[in-house]
């Protein structure tokens, strides 16, 4: 038992960190917000200390087999982390100037997290459904969460019932499997399906039910719909915390699934995913050209975005999910930045998000306009950006698999998917200034924005150097 | 060390740059780039020391893996061998005189803070590029001072003029630049490397036809950036920017760039004796048309621009004739007098209250007698008047020419006559005769810290020559004999160096076999040309104005030849600018908007935009739509399942 | 046919029948206690099947709590139940479709159901002469504590945001506080003041 602990040591300082202030809260009530959000700043680092500390630590399975934790796992709880700080970081100045600092959102963000660790290192389909089933919860509490109820209530709600259909639908493709290799394990399923020729209908019909419910976790079209409804509904802070931490959480379980007990079925759910990819592409693409709203924008952003990752996991291989996993952290990297803006879109104490605030934001506020800039850009795929790294990586491992129509096809919607982009550049430094936003000094945010722009830009000076990390971290999955 | 030289500027920039955004004091800004650089001076000169007296061979200094993509490996690395450490030197002295010079020059402008920060960009941009040790780290550097030059040439960029001149000056190196990265794709496809090593290694075995057309690919992309004729009409008009910026840039540095690709590229230029040649008739005939022009030019720092693209194309013109260590040297002879030349216009439009035209000027000498004094000093070594610094560089090439190509030579000495007759004339119409000056011009000595620099830049014009002969062209012991008679063996240390030794293969070689061994007439005609060209301006300009006029008025089309630059700006305009708008026309009204646009990217957009706002329909809101979507596509997913599997 | 069977035909007509009560009854109230007449069915399948504690607490957590919790929101809330049918009758024709569809694939998987060659046999077989409530409970808190524990933090974060989000600031509404009222002093609302006559106060 000792060894499990120590093995699920990172998740557990988080919960009882959380645990902890949670009873803060509960002994000093509203007043206990700051100290309660440093404190869950302040568990983040611990936990990030604690998975340095075991990051080098050979892999092992624990619980029976359900948790598994080995490279991969603590490299994607590392940037799990990470986004989690970012987010916490981005929610304090909206938070107080909204009047709505009560310290359960930090503590439920904490619950969150850990609930996205354990999907990651999830073994096991009992543990993987709780674990997501314990973010998603936290996320529902969180995307109500908003000042203006009216909207936030009704993007929760949605959220609430889609995600309860998915997690059903995500439930039965589990009971499927089951019920047809006899077990929950990935380690026993796998074997099984490997002993088999052909795996039969029933494999089949779960495989299908497992992947709807993962694609609506990562916002695949067509089980996309609710994400540009959530993202613009949810206070933006919550946004914010969508946008980077479920999705790598989803991403790490999603390859897992894939490359774990589901392998042995490749020849079936590539086609799958190869919809699922050129869909989501198409979509966001097209769909994103007529937004104004830059959080429906980012929204589109998002699914068009993983498309681009599922390019990585339709590719296979070590090579594929590295560049895959490249892809979701380039993109994470610059969505913290980009949201770090948004967050700064305020006017005469209004939170305003049409992308035409920003005109000639240039003018009034040079540096907050080169960085969104900047993201923008990397977004739409310019070299020599972190963004067209990342896309020229997916591209190159697809080729390399002789899929040069899919890369191609792909490529073509990155150019559609840049005008949006590139339009937000343009609104910035061309178009007549609008009023200027308000001034609030955040340096949290500031922060943020600078290690994300810097991130996206320096990525030029090493560009092998991401790729390498994400080939060390998704070899124990091969 | 080496990469202290190299990102301490890098490191000033940065500081600078983010200062200028939140009140750093200019005080602060001008200490902080001019510590940053004056140290990197001090690292360079050093390193140069330490190579060219110590002896010590170049090194290559490995700092991060850059692309690795299939067969293509880059990887950022600072190259310290002779050709770069010369460079180096070159560039931080001139970069540290401008730097400290600019304090005085821009004192009081808003912009001081920004301007410093991108001094010192510009300065690590053109470091990187001689350090680099790839094509790919080289063109880095290229695009990066094609970068500082653009923000430098529009710094004031209120004025329209500034922005267009910067934008010509952008566009036209991207001409230039279009051929460097093709000669980069070329070489890539040839050798399966961009290394410099490993392409020089492998030049032999390249076919001679494909080192012809990478070294004229090389070629067009030197002209660009070292204004050769064709592509140099950005250069004159570079001067809308601050003097400092012309002195540092459009001078000594960044448009050597070039010619310093020509001799880095040089053993594979080496094999291309074809493309040499053209190499030596473009060089040639940049030196005298630019010569020309600057004949006739009034504003003082257009002369001085034209004469900067006239000595440039006698640097090109010894890469022609196999003199690339002349090449090296007259690059080096040249930054120090014509970043003086240009810091002294600076100081005379400083004192002027920002006027340029010479026929506002005149009797300055007893206004701004240092400034006058010093500037004598860099005129005279322009014109390659014995013993100072541009005579050694200049004999050096012309010799060489005449051993290479005897048109070339005797354009050369033409356009000596010119050069020296133009020097003569910018000082008397500045300093001499009447004071001609507009209302309520009241010049001024500039003050110790324009000055200084001036002092700094004057040394240089004097001793460089004398100092740099043998580590750079000289032949070493053997031949110390049979150079008796030249006086820079006079005063210099007696054969110590050899050229080819200090050099160490970096260069094909340092001079063509034979240019030492020249009839004297050769080596006297230059000097002669030069006192020609001041005799002949002093009695022209010095003794009755008039006579400058009456030679305008004796062959007027020759006049208005020169004046309008031979008609290259309406040239280019009435050959590529002008088709190409009617060309651009003709696209883009019925054939890009009517037919391609109307079907390809209109039509894709409008289509892109219907169905983005069909789809926005499907985007409902509904939740029960939603729901619905989902179902449908698990429907449609388990069919597929169920069918395929 | 035993016993058995016919107690489960019994069962699991009543069963489907109710839940098509619940979908398509128009009276909310009556489709809450339909629900608890599937929730009973239901519990009964389970007994079959020998879970007789999974069958109690359906009873007991279902029916008893969340069903009464539900008939309060339902009095409190007057849903106008023909509102809502009309937003989803637009829908009906295609929903039926993929009703149908589903549902076919779902035979087509049921009908040809086979447990794969080399399947494991169920993880967890009952063993003898243990009760079902005692055999959960074994494993519960030792194969199984992790998924356990984080049901446990489920339920926490659950009880933690119903908290948050409805418990608001409402600045609007007055509420009695008791400690605030009896913790008053004279000196906190009441100044005495003497007044000297014919000079006001």
């Amino acid at each position: 038992m000792s060894t499990a602990l120590a093995a699920i040591a990172p998740e557990l300082t988080l919960a009882v960190m959380a645990l902890v202030l949670l009873l803060l809260a509960a002994v000093r009530g509203q007043a206990a917000a700051r100290p309660v959000l440093r404190g869950g700043a302040v568990a983040l680092a611990l936990v990030f200390a604690v998975l340095g500390a075991t990051a080098g630590a050979p892999a092992q399975s624990v619980f029976g087999d359900m948790v598994v934790v080995d490279v991969f796992a603590t490299a994607l709880k590392m940037a799990l982390v990470l986004a989690l700080m970012a987010a916490l970081a981005l929610s304090a100045a909206p938070m107080r100037l909204d009047n709505i600092a009560r310290p359960e959102y930090p503590i439920v963000t904490l619950l969150a997290g850990v609930g996205m660790m354990g999907m990651v290192s999830a073994q096991h389909f009992l543990a993987l459904y709780v674990a997501m089933e314990m973010q998603a919860l936290a996320l529902y509490i969180l995307v109500s969460s908003g000042a203006s109820s009216a909207r936030s209530a009704e993007a929760g709600v949605k959220y609430v019932l889609l995600g309860a259909l998915a997690s059903a639908l995500m439930l039965f493709g589990m009971a499927l499997l089951y019920g047809a290799t006899g077990a929950l394990d990935y380690v026993t399923i796998r074997t099984v399906l490997e002993g088999v020729d052909a795996p039969g209908l029933t494999v089949g019909a779960g495989l299908a039910f497992l992947l709807a419910g993962m694609a609506f976790k990562i916002s695949a079209t067509p089980f996309h719909m609710w994400t540009p409804d959530v993202y613009a509904g949810a206070p933006t802070r919550v946004t914010t915390l969508l946008a980077l931490a479920p999705k790598i959480a989803a991403a790490g379980a999603l390859a897992r699934l894939l490359f774990g007990p589901l392998e042995p079925l490749a020849a079936q759910w590539v086609p799958i995913l190869v919809v699922l990819s050129v869909a989501s592409m198409s979509w966001a693409a097209l769909a994103g050209v007529v937004q104004g709203d830059l959080k429906r924008l980012m929204a589109y952003s998002t699914i068009g975005n993983m498309g681009y990752m599922l390019l990585g996991f339709i590719a296979g291989g070590a090579d594929g999910l590295a560049a895959a996993l490249f892809y979701l952290l380039v993109y994470v990297l610059s969505v913290a930045g980009v949201f770090a803006v948004i967050l700064a879109m305020r006017r005469d104490g209004r939170v305003v998000t049409e992308i035409v605030e920003l005109s000639g934001l240039a003018r009034s506020r040079p540096l907050l306009a080169a960085g969104m800039a900047a993201l923008m850009l990397s977004l739409a795929g310019v070299p020599p950006l972190a963004g067209f790294f990342a896309k020229f990586v997916v591209f190159k491992v697809l080729i390399d698999q002789g899929m040069w129509l899919l890369a191609v096809y792909g490529l073509l919607t990155t150019v559609v998917a840049a005008y949006y982009y590139i339009k937000v550049v343009k609104v910035l430094y061309f178009d007549i200034p609008a009023e200027p936003l308000d001034r609030a000094p955040a340096r949290a945010r500031a922060a943020v924005l600078a290690v994300s722009v810097l991130g996206v830009v320096a990525l030029l000076l090493a560009p092998g150097l991401g790729l390498d990390v994400a080939r060390v971290a998704v070899a124990p999955l091969f | 060390m080496e990469v202290l030289a190299v990102f301490l500027p890098l490191a000033a920039f940065l500081a600078v740059g983010a200062g200028s955004q939140r009140g750093l004091p200019d005080a602060g800004a001008a200490f902080l780039a001019c510590v940053a650089v004056l140290a990197s001076a001090a690292i360079s000169t050093w390193l140069f020391l330490d190579i060219a007296i110590g002896g010590n061979d170049g090194r290559i200094v490995s700092l991060a893996p850059f692309i690795e993509v299939g067969v293509l490996r880059v990887d950022w690395t600072l190259r310290v061998d002779a050709l770069s450490v010369t460079m180096m030197a070159v560039v931080t002295a001139v970069s540290a005189a401008v730097h400290i010079y600019a304090i005085g020059y821009m004192r009081g402008d808003p912009g001081f803070a920004r301007f410093m920060a991108y001094l010192s960009l510009f300065t690590f941009a053109m470091l990187a590029l001689v350090t680099a040790d790839n094509l790919v780290q080289l063109f880095f550097g290229w695009e990066g001072v094609g970068l500082a030059s653009y923000l430098l040439i529009g710094f004031y960029n209120a004025k329209p003029s500034a922005n267009a001149a910067a934008i010509k000056a952008f566009v036209m190196n991207r001409v230039g630049d279009l051929g460097l990265v093709l000669a980069m794709c070329w070489a890539f496809a040839a050798f399966g490397t961009l290394s410099f090593d490993g392409i020089f290694a492998a030049a032999q075995s390249v076919p001679g036809w494909a080192l012809n057309g990478m070294a004229l690919l090389l070629l067009i992309g030197a002209a660009g950036k070292s204004a050769q004729l064709g592509l140099h009409t950005w250069l004159p008009d570079a001067m809308e920017g601050p003097t400092p910026v012309s002195a540092l840039i459009h001078a000594a540095t960044m448009v050597t760039a070039g010619v310093f690709l020509l001799a880095r590229m040089s053993p594979l230029l080496a094999h291309a004796p074809e493309a040499l040649m053209i190499v030596t008739a473009l060089g040639a005939a940049t030196a005298f048309v630019a010569a020309t022009i600057a004949l006739v030019q009034t504003d003082i720092k257009r002369v001085i621009a034209y004469s900067t693209m006239s000595q440039l194309g006698y640097m090109v013109l010894a890469i022609g004739v196999g003199a690339y260590g002349a090449a090296v040297f007259h690059l080096v002879t040249h930054a120090f007098f014509k970043a003086l030349l240009f810091l002294g216009a600076g100081a005379v439009i400083h004192a002027m209250g920002g006027k340029q035209d010479m026929r506002r000027m005149g009797a300055l000498r007893g206004k701004l007698p240092w400034t006058y004094a010093l500037m004598w000093v860099g005129v005279l070594a322009l014109a390659g008047v014995p013993p100072l610094a541009g005579y050694f560089s200049k004999d050096a090439i012309l010799e060489a020419a005449f051993a290479g190509a005897w048109p070339a030579f005797a354009v050369g000495i033409a356009a000596a006559v010119m050069t020296a007759f133009y020097g003569a004339r910018v000082m008397i119409l500045t300093f001499h005769g009447s004071a001609r000056w507009a209302e309520g011009a009241h010049p001024h000595e500039a003050p110790p810290v324009m000055l200084g620099p001036l002092w700094f830049l004057a040394a240089g014009a004097v001793v460089a020559g004398i100092l740099f002969y043998d580590v750079l062209v000289g032949t070493g012991p053997n031949e110390c004999d049979t150079l008796k008679g030249h006086v820079g063996n006079f005063i210099s240390t007696g054969c110590l160096w050899r050229a080819e030794r200090f050099w160490d293969g970096t260069l094909a070689q340092a001079m063509p076999e034979g240019a030492h061994h020249v009839a004297f007439w050769v080596k006297a005609l230059p000097t002669a040309a030069a006192l020609l060209g001041l005799g002949l301006a002093v009695w022209l300009y010095q003794t009755a104005g008039a006579r400058a006029a009456r030679v305008a008025v004796a062959a007027p089309w020759l006049y208005r030849l020169f004046l309008h630059k031979w008609y290259f700006d309406e040239a280019w305009r009435a050959a590529f600018l002008r088709p190409a708008l009617r060309l651009g026309a003709a696209f883009a009204g019925p054939g890009d908007r009517g037919t391609i646009d109307r079907f390809g990217p209109d039509g894709a957009a409008a289509a892109s935009h219907r169905g983005a706002l069909s789809l926005s329909a499907a985007q409902s809101g509904v939740l029960s739509h939603y729901a619905l979507t989902m179902v449908v596509a698990l429907a449609a997913l388990l069919a597929w399942t169920l069918l395929g599997g | 046919m035993t016993p058995a069977d016919l107690a489960f035909f019994v069962l699991a007509a009543v069963l489907l029948a109710s839940a098509l009560g619940v979908v398509f009854t128009r009276n909310p109230v009556h489709a809450v206690l339909l629900l608890v007449l599937t929730f009973f069915n239901a519990a009964g399948v389970f007994i079959l099947l020998g879970a007789e504690f999974l069958a109690m607490l359906l009873i007991i957590v279902y029916v008893g709590a969340v069903m009464v919790l539900f008939l309060f929101v339902v009095m409190m809330l007057r849903v106008d139940p023909a509102k809502m049918r009309a937003q989803g009758r637009a829908a009906l024709p295609l929903g039926l479709l993929v009703a149908g569809v589903l549902m076919a694939e779902m035979a087509a998987v049921a009908l040809s159901f086979a447990a794969l060659p080399g399947a494991a046999s169920p993880a967890f077989a009952l063993p003898e002469g243990v009760t079902d409530a005692r055999a959960l409970g074994r494993v519960l808190y030792t194969d199984f504590v992790y998924p356990f524990q984080v049901a446990g933090l489920i339920l926490l974060i659950a009880m933690v945001g119903a908290i948050a989000l409805t418990q608001r600031a409402r600045p609007d509404i007055k509420r009695q506080s008791v400690a605030d009222q009896t913790a008053r002093r004279p000196g906190d609302a009441m100044e005495i003041v003497k007044v000297t006559p014919r000079t006001g106060a």
